[in-house]
């Protein structure tokens, strides 16, 4: 007579079922993935005017220059102003005047954007302004803060 | 028959004999061993480093900032000068804008449109306002609408202006110096 095993049972052990938390971390990848826009390094970290009813378009620009005007450090009363194109660090606005000169003779189709803190007074705004008029600029977009959609 | 006793699976333990004689071989059964917690977690592991390093890295680096949007606006030839600015020369019927600060150096603000006494003095109301001027005879949308701030006006309301003058359907709005 053959032998026959013995079932033997298993004593009920504690286990950790993964299965949730794989579907938990893959739903809040996978969220974080699409609402992440990696943001520019010449987009300076700063209070943009955020006017009610915002007709500020979020656009591309292919070919474009911007000009960062922030608030400088221990003045929060938009008092001293700080000027910088793009990532560059701080500099003068006739330096930077002087190299749009040179940027729009490169490519006279260059477009300028303006990126001010909305604590700035208008005459430190308007200054960046005459330098982009004065080196025959045509088009100019200033930054705002834009209407959330949806 | 014959082919039956000559198997060699015959008499062995995995073979029976079935019906009419034929042979088959039955493998030996295996019981199914549901895997360990420990070899479930070594299978996945590599897939829950990789989902818990791009979670950590969305999560430090998203900011849930507002959208940052342009208004486009297009300058004048400059025209030279010792240095005050583009020299432009103002249309004749425009729609003036005053924006002045209500004590010198303060964050608050006032506006004034020339010609129009009941405007309204906050940037609430103002698109509204600019509507009704464009219903007006001799106004419409192609009105030339000019900013006039004062150099110590925040530039926050210089863009909330602009962009009340916009919203309200005006297609030419300047800048100019009070």
């Amino acid at each position: 007579m053959p032998a026959r095993r013995r079932y033997q049972r298993r004593g009920a052990g504690v286990a950790f079922n993964f299965t949730p938390l794989i579907d938990v971390m893959m739903l809040l990848t996978i969220f974080f993935m699409l609402v992440a826009r990696f943001t520019s390094a010449e987009q300076l970290a700063m209070l943009l005017p955020d006017p009610p009813d915002s007709l500020a378009r979020v656009s591309r620009i292919p070919e474009r220059v911007v000009i960062n005007c922030r608030v400088s450090e221990g003045q929060a009363d938009g008092g001293g102003v700080v000027y910088s194109l793009g990532p560059n660090p701080p500099e003068s606005l006739a330096g930077i005047s002087d190299r749009l000169s040179v940027l729009q003779q490169q490519s006279p189709r260059i477009k300028v954007v303006i990126r001010a803190d909305r604590r700035l007074r208008f005459e430190h705004v308007r200054a960046a302004m005459h330098a982009v008029a004065r080196n025959n600029i045509e088009v100019l977009h200033v930054a705002a803060i834009a209407e959330e959609k949806g | 028959m014959e082919i039956a006793s000559q198997t060699p699976f015959a008499g062995s333990r995995g073979a029976y004999e079935g019906e009419e004689g034929t042979v088959h071989f039955r493998p030996p059964r295996r019981r199914y061993e549901q895997p360990s917690a420990l070899m479930t977690l070594s299978r996945f592991a590599p897939m829950i480093d990789l989902s818990f390093l791009l979670l950590i890295f969305f999560m430090t680096t998203t900011r849930f900032a507002k959208p940052e949007g342009l208004l486009t606006s297009e300058m004048p030839k400059y025209a030279g000068g010792s240095g005050s600015g583009p020299a432009v020369p103002l249309p004749e019927s425009p729609i003036i804008l005053r924006l002045t600060p209500v004590a010198t150096g303060a964050d608050d603000y006032t506006i004034r449109v020339d010609g129009f006494a009941q405007a309204p003095a906050r940037i609430e109301g103002l698109a509204e306002f600019l509507r009704g001027v464009q219903q007006r005879p001799g106004f419409d949308r192609k009105t030339p609408v000019i900013i006039m701030a004062h150099d110590e006006i925040r530039w926050d309301h210089v863009v909330k202006c602009w962009n009340a003058v916009l919203v309200a359907g005006s297609e030419n709005v300047a800048f100019a110096t009070p």
